[in-house]
């Protein structure tokens, strides 16, 4: 009961910082989605850590390092270098974004490749890959609530009273509410993580230097051994490793959820100093593999390896309100980044998808009613995440690892419109649709892959192999449209 | 109309100094990255030597990741400088 209570604590809290920002920015669209453009650098900072950092990091970077040592490390090798794209496409984004009322990245690059079939295909990217994520983020919130109330609240209770406060403080606030929730529950993860990966290893081994020492010499030595091993226990070869790493890199910024916060950062030096700093969120992630490295010897063969946070939890007879405040941290892990993803594919799916067709168009031009869209938007999707999450029998982990590779698609689209004047609808047009196919293509039978790389690397290479072919053979974009993109 | 857009990349032309200290620095940052990937990491790939308690291959990655957060902080650095 103390355990649920301090939950409880938890969503409450988070339902009051989540509203009280929704009484401040305006009524418009903008105020909605783009938070009047007036996120600071301590906002933005958590916003895109947290939105990052969800049940995944929490509950499967310790599954990670328990099952397959040395290969978790990947998810450090490839943040990196992600954010550093975002140091030269955000400030440029948002200056287009002032200057033109965009506060979606598909509305720039409908704009600067004048294609609404563009903007339609990638609102359709979006939603799809984000419904995914999102209903991973559920099934992590489901899953801690049924645990430690010994399955009295079931998982389909579980994830529902989570989301129910995500969507209030979305529905009411938009991405500002997204934006001070998201910055109480960056506080809380990383107090919590740094707090078990420290503890774990001194309680049962006697420190983290001992831990490893015993863990090297046992016969996890070899998961120890970088690239690690493979989720059948085999070792990972270097080809998988390094492809999955430059495509992780590649997509990390293209994220929807996280690239349209450069529409809410106050200025460009929010952006840049947020970059900066964005490598300190990533050494949250140390202490997170941490806790599962512990576990490899103190409990074997637990599965699915994702459990092992809740399970060393139950088994190492903490106090219960260290057990309560580790459990509202996975709850803060996974509801941080729903709710960005929720807003940011019903800020999509309406600004670029339904916004193209004509009547809907004229409809959502007077008064409120674009915000309105979008606010039906964000009920509708977080339904349809949540039956996926809750009734349905589909493999959502398959779908979103073909997300990913269909996420670093849009990099190539996104370099060029900033970059290479010479590239038009067409080519992007070609390119994404070609990459797209090609990376699932590739994820259902990998097979036929001449080398054992990550699906999303071929994806990409026939992506820009289009954008560049199709672009040089067929008549440039206006000088104009492409001047407000790319000095000449 | 063809010959007013350039067929290769275009960069800024603002600050000529600025875009030659960007590609210092993404030069620098794609080695860092190759140094995370096959063929540098295999050379720290053993989880001997611990350093400071962590396994080799673990530290190389901090390390790099520390590497990256500097390149980054002085370009950031020289920016605020110019624009000011």
């Amino acid at each position: 009961m103390i355990i649920l209570g301090i939950c409880g604590i938890y969503l409450l809290a988070t339902l009051v910082m989540g509203i009280i920002p929704g009484l401040k920015v305006s009524h418009s669209t903008t105020g909605y989605v783009a938070g009047d453009r007036s996120m600071n650098v301590f906002i933005l900072y958590f916003v895109l850590g947290a939105s990052i950092f969800s049940s995944f990091a929490f509950l499967g970077g310790p599954g990670w390092a328990y099952s397959r040592g040395a290969a978790a490390l990947y998810i450090i090798a490839y943040g990196a270098m992600g954010m550093v794209p975002f140091y030269f496409f955000g400030p440029k984004a948002r200056a287009l974004g002032v200057k033109y009322g965009f506060v979606t990245q598909a509305e720039l690059l409908q704009d600067r490749f004048n294609s609404k079939l563009l903007s339609a295909l990638l609102a359709v990217l979006t939603v799809v890959v984000l419904i995914p994520y999102l209903t991973l983020q559920m099934k992590g919130a489901g899953l801690v609530l049924n645990t430690i109330s010994d399955g009295i609240i079931p998982t389909w209770m579980g994830a529902g009273i989570a989301y129910i406060v995500v969507l209030i403080y979305v529905f009411y606030s938009g991405v500002m509410g997204v934006g001070w929730t998201n910055t109480f529950q960056g506080i809380f993860m990383l107090v919590i993580a740094w707090f078990l990966g420290i503890y774990l290893p001194e309680k049962m081994y006697g420190g983290i230097g001992p831990m490893f020492e015993q863990l090297i010499n046992s016969e996890f030595r070899q998961a120890l051994t970088a690239p690690g091993l493979t989720s059948s226990g085999a070792p990972w070869d270097w080809w998988g490793f390094s492809s999955a790493v430059i495509v992780s890199a590649m997509g990390f910024s293209m994220w929807p959820h996280f690239f349209m916060k450069a529409f809410a950062a106050k200025s460009d030096r929010t952006i840049k100093l947020t970059v900066v700093l964005y490598p300190t969120f990533q050494i949250f992630l140390i202490p997170i593999l941490l806790i599962g490295f512990s576990a490899v010897l103190a409990f074997p063969g637990v599965t699915p390896a994702d459990s092992i946070l809740p399970h060393v939890l139950l088994q190492m007879d903490l106090p219960v309100i260290l057990i309560g405040l580790v459990c509202a941290g996975t709850l803060a892990a996974s509801m941080s980044s729903g709710d960005a993803i929720v807003h940011a594919a019903a800020s999509v799916g309406v600004r670029d998808g339904l916004s193209k067709i004509p009547s809907i168009q004229n409809w959502m031009s007077s008064g409120s009613n674009e915000r309105t869209l979008i606010r039906i938007a964000v009920i509708i999707i977080s339904l349809i995440a949540y039956y996926f999450a809750v009734f349905s029998e589909t493999d959502i982990v398959s779908l979103l690892l073909g997300a990913y590779g269909g996420i670093a698609q849009m990099f190539p689209l996104v370099f060029a419109m900033f970059y290479w004047p010479r590239a038009n609808g067409k080519g992007a047009l070609a390119g994404l649709i070609g990459g797209i196919i090609v990376t699932l293509f590739f994820l259902y039978n990998p097979e036929y892959k001449p080398l054992p790389m990550h699906e999303g690397i071929y994806g990409l290479i026939v992506n820009i192999g289009l954008l560049i072919g199709v672009s040089l053979v067929t008549e440039p974009e206006d000088v104009e449209r492409i001047e407000r993109y790319t000095e000449l | 109309m063809n010959n007013e857009i350039p067929k290769g990349l275009v960069f800024s032309t603002k600050s000529p100094q600025r875009k030659k200290r960007a590609l210092v620095l993404i030069t620098v940052l794609c080695i860092l990255q190759v140094c995370l990937i096959w063929p540098i990491y295999p050379l720290f790939a053993s989880p001997t030597p611990q350093i400071l308690g962590f396994p080799l291959s673990f530290v190389w990655v901090i390390l790099i990741l520390v590497l990256a957060f500097i390149s980054v902080f002085k370009f950031f650095r020289k920016d605020i400088v110019e624009e000011s």
